[in-house]
């Protein structure tokens, strides 16, 4: 089955926390091969979760407003 | 020179309460992104600096100071969480966040994205860190209650889904929901003030 942007995004988000099952992990992979929206979205998710590891272990070196 | 063995007993004590003492604020801005409550992260990190001035003969330098912290504020967060957990959530604000007509929405009937995502700079470029640190701080303060705190709980406290299900209370399927309406709407949170914004000043 094709996924389309909707179920991709929420699979994107799923796969940060818990295993995809091989035929969900072959299903967005297929979708992200063609859709460069869904490629943003993956990097941004990911990118989110890598900042908030900063915001937590990076202070005090960070000066935040 | 009778004060010396005196000194030498008392000195690194002393320039270890100051340098945990040091670590306060840092301690106080995690504490409150994930608690949302002044008066309780206060307690929490001062319950994490007591525990942590307790127990310095464990702290082996290991790791940093600062990590060290960190791991104590930790379990001292998910016990306040969990206190937190036993207060009744009013219901309606969870059955809001619960609804997906809004996540829906981002898509079109053929489940495309109606504002598609663009490709942003990379947020770890040093020139660029701090801005996207700040944005991402303000939009998760914005999100809703429930979600802004499951979401930390995942991202920030590092629980994994069954431990954030079982001390909130909810299931794996609702759990998906919030986190995924936390990560969507950060997203476009820092599309709209953190990426065109960089955009117009450039």
């Amino acid at each position: 089955m094709k996924r389309n942007c909707h179920e991709a995004s929420l699979m994107l988000s799923e796969a940060l926390d818990r295993d995809l099952s091989a035929e969900e992990r072959v299903a967005l992979d297929r979708h992200l091969k063609v859709c460069p929206a869904c490629q943003n979205c993956e990097r941004q998710f990911v990118w989110i979760r890598e900042a908030v590891a900063v915001l937590r272990d990076g202070f005090p070196d960070w000066k935040l407003a | 020179m009778s004060l010396r063995p005196r000194e030498r007993r008392h000195d690194p004590t002393s320039t270890f309460e100051a340098d945990v003492t040091s670590h306060r604020s840092g301690l106080l801005r995690i504490a409150r992104l994930q608690l949302r409550d002044d008066d309780l992260a206060e307690d929490v990190v001062q319950e994490t600096l007591i525990a942590a001035l307790r127990s310095r003969t464990s702290f082996t330098g290991g790791s940093t100071l600062k990590t060290w912290l960190v791991g104590i504020l930790k379990h001292k967060i998910i016990d306040a969480l969990r206190r937190l957990a036993r207060e009744p959530v009013p219901v309606s604000s969870l059955d809001d966040e619960l609804r997906t007509d809004d996540l829906n929405a981002l898509f079109d009937e053929h489940g495309i994205w109606r504002a598609k995502p663009q490709s942003w700079e990379d947020p770890f470029d040093s020139a660029v860190q701090v801005d996207f640190l700040r944005v991402l701080e303000e939009c998760v303060e914005n999100l809703p209650a429930n979600t802004a705190r499951v979401f930390l709980m995942r991202e920030l406290v590092g629980l994994d889904t069954q431990e954030i299900c079982a001390v909130v209370s909810i299931s794996s399927n609702h759990l998906a929901v919030l986190l995924y309406r936390a990560r969507m709407s950060l997203r476009r949170c820092l599309d709209l003030h953190w990426h065109h914004a960089a955009g117009e000043t450039r």
